[in-house]
C-alpha cells in the first residue's frame, strides 16, 4: 500500500429523492494514510454521500470506487472486508460487553475471529476503562458507548475508517482522546472519510477537507489550508454567500 | 459472516429478560402437561381394574332412569392401561357416559364460570399460549431492535448479503428457544419416567413427544411471526406492540371467528339439538309407558276388584300383569337406545361437519393449527376432544336453560320417582356413541399448516429486510 494509493475516488456523484436533488455532482478522492473531512451544514448532502459509498443508496449518476473497484456492481463485495463505519449513533447491543462486541465486527467478512490479547489492544487504544470491558454496554455513557464502537471498526483492521459525525456529543477529553486514535490510525496507513461539522475537530485531524452546499462540492481544502486558513471564518462566508 | 451474527444473536436472546421469563414458563408447562399425562397413567390403571369390576357387576344390576338421565359424556380414547408402545393403538373413539351423581342444577357452578370465561381453553392451552406470546416478544426486536439502535447500518456496511444476515439473527434467536423448550421438556420427562414406573414405554408418551415438536414448531411460528412484524418497523416499542396485535388477532379472532362460521354452517346441516331431543323423546316414551302401566293396573285391580277372585286367581293376574309391565318397560328401553343411539348419530355428523370447516382455520392461526394437530398420530389429539366436550357442556347448559322455560315439555326427566321396577338389560345394549374416529392416516400432515405459517412469516420477514434502507 502506497500513500497515494487512491482508497476512495468519488466522481460526479448525483442523486435526487423524489423532486429534491440532494447530490449535483460531488468530486473527491481519499488516498492511503489520509483523512478527508466533508463539512458542510444540515441538509448539504454530507451523510448521503456516505451512503452512497456504503451502498446503502444507488446513485442517479456517477461513479464511486473503493480500492479500485466500484464494489457494488459486477460482483465487487469483497472490498467490504476492508471498509469500517461507524454512524453517528449507535446503542450497540445493550445486554453484551465489549469483547461481544468486539468478537462481532472483528469477525464480519473476515475469516477469523480477534484474539483476547488483540481485543484487549483494541479497547485500550481507545482508551476504554478496563472495569467496563466485561460489563453490559447498556450501563455505559455517551462517551463510552462511542469509544466502544470505534473499537468495533478498528479491531476489523480497515483500510478505510467511514465515520458520520464522530465528535456528537463528546467531551473535550473523549474528542482529544479520537483524535489520538484517528491519528495512529492514519499513521498506519490507513484512510479515514468522516462527515462532521466541528471544524475544531477536522483542524486536528484532516488532511483535505471539502465543504458542501446545497449538494456540491464549493470549496476544498489541501493540508496546508486547513492549518493556515480560519475554517470557521471561511464556512461562514460561503454559507453566507449561498 | 453467519457464525458471528449468529453467535451475537444467541447471547442477545440468552441474556434477555423475556427469555428468562420464556424458561420459567416452559418449565411450568412442560412440568403440568407431563404430570397430568403421568397422572391419567396412574389412574387408566386403577380405572382399568374398575371397569372389569363394573362390568361385572353391571350385567346384574337394574339401570336407573334417573341415572341413565343425568350422565355427563367424556370423550376417551379407547386404549387400555398404559399399553406398551409396541401395541397399536385401537383409534375408534367412543362416549363413556360417566355418573354425575347430580342433577344438571348441581353441575359444579365453578366449572360452569371456567366455562363461562374461557371457553373451550384449559390452563394448559393458556399456558402454550404465554409461551407463544413470550416466543413472539422474542422476535419482535430481532430487527427493530438493530434498527433502532443503528447497528444494522455497522453491520451492513461490512458484512455482504442481507440473507445471510437474516439467517444467521433468525437462527440465533430460534436455537436457544428450542433449547430451552427441549430442555425443560426432556427433563420433566425424565422425572415423570421415575415417578411413574413404565410411564415411557406408555402410548401416550408417544403422543406427548408428538406435542413436543409440534409445540416446538408453534413456537418457531410465532419468533418468526415476531420477526415478520419487527422487519417491518423501525423502533421496538411498535414492533411489540404490533406483534401483541397480531397475535391477538391469531389467537382470539381469527380462531373463535372462524368456530362461529362453522358452528353456524354445521348446524343446518345436522340439526338435531342433541339433550333436547333426548328428553323430550325420554318424555314421550315414558309418558306412554306410564299410560300403558297404568292401564294394566287398572285393568288388573279392575279385574279383581269386580270379580272378587280368590287369592290363587288373583296371583295369577298378579303375574300376567308383571309380564306385561316389563314387556312394556323392555320395549320402552329398547325405544329409548335406538332413538338416543339415532340422535347421537345425528349429532355426531354434525360435529363431523363441524370439525371439517374448523379445521381451515389452522391455515391461518398457529395457536389452532397446534391444537388440531397435537397428538397427530396417535389420533390422541386433545384439541378436538375438548372441543367436542365443550360443545356437550353448552347443550348441557341449553338443556337447562329450556326447561326453565319449557318445564312441561322435559319434566318426566328430572321426577323423582322410578316408575319402573328393576330390570337386567344387556349391557351391550347400553346406549354408547360411538364416535368417528379422525383419519389418522394423514395425521402427519397436521404438521403443514404450521410450517407453511412459519415459511409466510419468514418471506414477509425477509421481504422486510430486503426493502429497508438503513441510512
Amino acid at each position: 500500500m502506497t500513500h497515494d494509493e487512491a482508497i476512495v475516488e468519488v466522481e460526479d456523484l448525483r442523486k435526487a429523492f423524489g423532486t429534491v436533488q440532494a447530490l449535483r455532482g460531488v468530486w473527491f478522492r481519499v488516498t492511503a494514510g489520509e483523512t478527508y473531512a466533508l463539512l458542510g451544514p444540515n441538509g448539504a448532502g454530507k451523510s448521503t454521500v456516505l451512503n452512497l459509498i456504503l451502498g446503502f443508496l444507488r446513485p442517479d449518476a456517477g461513479t464511486v470506487r473503493l480500492f479500485g473497484q466500484m464494489p457494488y456492481r459486477d460482483g465487487g463485495h469483497s472490498v467490504r472486508r476492508w471498509i469500517a463505519y461507524v454512524p453517528d449513533q449507535t446503542q450497540l447491543y445493550g445486554d453484551l460487553n465489549a469483547f461481544h462486541h468486539l468478537e462481532l465486527f472483528g469477525a464480519l467478512g473476515r475469516d477469523r475471529r480477534p484474539d483476547r490479547a488483540e481485543m484487549e489492544r483494541v479497547l485500550e487504544t481507545v482508551r476504554l476503562p478496563s472495569e467496563a470491558w466485561t460489563r453490559r454496554v447498556k450501563t455505559y455513557s455517551h462517551g463510552m458507548l462511542r469509544k466502544l464502537a470505534i473499537a468495533c471498526a478498528l479491531v476489523r483492521r480497515p483500510r478505510l475508517l467511514i465515520l458520520d459525525e464522530p465528535t456528537l456529543g463528546l467531551d473535550p477529553v473523549t474528542i482529544q482522546d479520537m483524535i489520538r486514535v484517528l491519528v495512529d490510525f492514519k499513521a498506519a496507513g490507513g484512510a479515514v472519510l468522516l462527515a462532521t461539522q466541528d471544524l475544531l475537530f477536522v483542524e486536528h485531524v484532516a488532511d483535505r477537507a471539502g465543504l458542501m452546499r446545497a449538494g456540491e462540492m464549493v470549496l476544498e481544502w489541501d493540508r496546508e489550508a486547513i492549518r493556515q486558513a480560519d475554517l470557521r471564518k471561511t464556512y461562514l462566508e460561503w454559507m453566507a454567500a449561498s | 459472516m453467519l457464525a458471528a451474527v449468529f453467535r451475537k444473536e444467541f447471547r442477545v436472546q440468552v441474556r434477555s429478560a423475556e427469555f428468562l421469563l420464556f424458561l420459567v414458563s416452559v418449565t411450568v408447562l412442560s412440568g403440568l402437561t407431563l404430570t397430568t399425562v403421568a397422572s391419567a397413567c396412574m389412574e387408566e390403571r386403577r380405572w382399568a381394574a374398575r371397569v372389569e369390576e363394573s362390568n361385572r357387576l353391571r350385567a346384574g344390576l337394574a339401570i336407573n332412569w334417573k341415572d341413565l338421565g343425568t350422565t355427563g359424556y367424556l370423550l376417551t380414547p379407547e386404549t387400555a392401561g398404559c399399553a406398551p408402545l409396541r401395541e397399536r393403538p385401537r383409534l375408534s373413539r367412543h362416549l363413556v357416559r360417566l355418573r354425575t351423581n347430580a342433577p344438571p342444577e348441581q353441575i359444579d357452578s365453578l366449572m360452569r364460570l371456567l366455562m363461562a370465561l374461557a371457553g373451550p381453553v384449559s390452563g394448559l392451552d393458556l399456558m402454550v399460549f404465554w409461551a407463544g406470546l413470550l416466543a413472539l416478544l422474542m422476535g419482535t426486536p430481532v430487527v427493530a431492535g438493530e434498527k433502532q439502535g443503528r447497528t444494522l447500518g455497522m453491520v451492513w456496511a461490512v458484512a455482504p448479503g442481507r440473507s445471510v444476515w437474516w439467517l444467521a439473527q433468525w437462527s440465533g434467536r430460534l436455537l436457544p428457544l428450542w433449547a430451552g423448550w427441549a430442555g425443560a421438556f426432556g427433563v420433566g420427562l425424565g422425572l415423570a419416567g421415575l415417578w411413574v414406573p413404565g410411564f415411557l414405554s406408555d402410548l401416550r408418551v408417544g403422543a406427548t413427544v408428538w406435542d413436543f415438536w409440534m409445540g416446538g414448531l408453534y413456537l418457531t411460528a410465532w419468533l418468526t411471526i415476531g420477526m415478520a412484524v419487527s422487519s417491518w418497523t423501525r423502533r421496538v416499542d411498535v414492533a411489540v406492540l404490533g406483534g401483541v396485535l397480531t397475535w391477538v388477532g391469531l389467537n382470539t379472532v381469527l380462531p373463535w371467528g372462524w368456530h362461529l362460521v362453522s358452528a353456524a354452517i354445521a348446524r343446518p346441516m345436522s340439526p338435531s339439538e342433541f339433550f333436547l331431543e333426548q328428553y323430550t323423546v325420554r318424555a314421550r316414551l315414558l309418558k306412554a309407558a306410564k299410560e300403558q302401566q297404568a292401564e294394566i293396573v287398572r285393568r288388573w285391580l279392575g279385574q279383581a276388584l269386580e270379580r272378587q277372585e280368590d287369592l290363587s286367581t288373583l296371583r295369577r293376574l298378579q303375574e300376567e300383569a308383571n309380564r306385561a309391565l316389563l314387556e312394556i318397560r323392555q320395549k320402552t328401553q329398547q325405544d329409548w337406545m335406538r332413538a338416543i343411539q339415532a340422535l347421537e348419530e345425528q349429532y355426531a355428523a354434525r360435529f363431523r361437519h363441524y370439525r371439517a370447516w374448523v379445521q381451515w382455520a389452522g391455515w391461518l392461526s398457529p395457536a389452532h393449527a397446534l391444537f388440531l394437530a397435537m397428538g397427530g398420530p396417535t389420533g390422541q389429539g386433545p384439541g378436538t376432544d375438548r372441543q367436542s366436550l365443550w360443545d356437550r357442556w353448552r347443550e348441557w347448559d341449553a338443556l337447562i336453560a329450556r326447561k326453565v322455560q319449557e318445564e312441561g315439555a322435559i319434566t318426566y326427566a328430572f321426577e323423582g320417582d322410578d316408575p319402573f321396577a328393576p330390570v337386567r338389560p344387556d349391557p351391550r345394549a347400553l346406549p354408547r356413541l360411538t364416535m368417528p374416529a379422525p383419519d389418522t392416516s394423514a395425521a402427519g400432515w397436521g404438521i403443514l399448516p404450521i410450517l407453511i405459517q412459519t415459511f409466510i412469516a419468514m418471506a414477509i420477514s425477509f421481504l422486510g429486510v430486503a426493502r429497508y434502507d438503513p441510512r
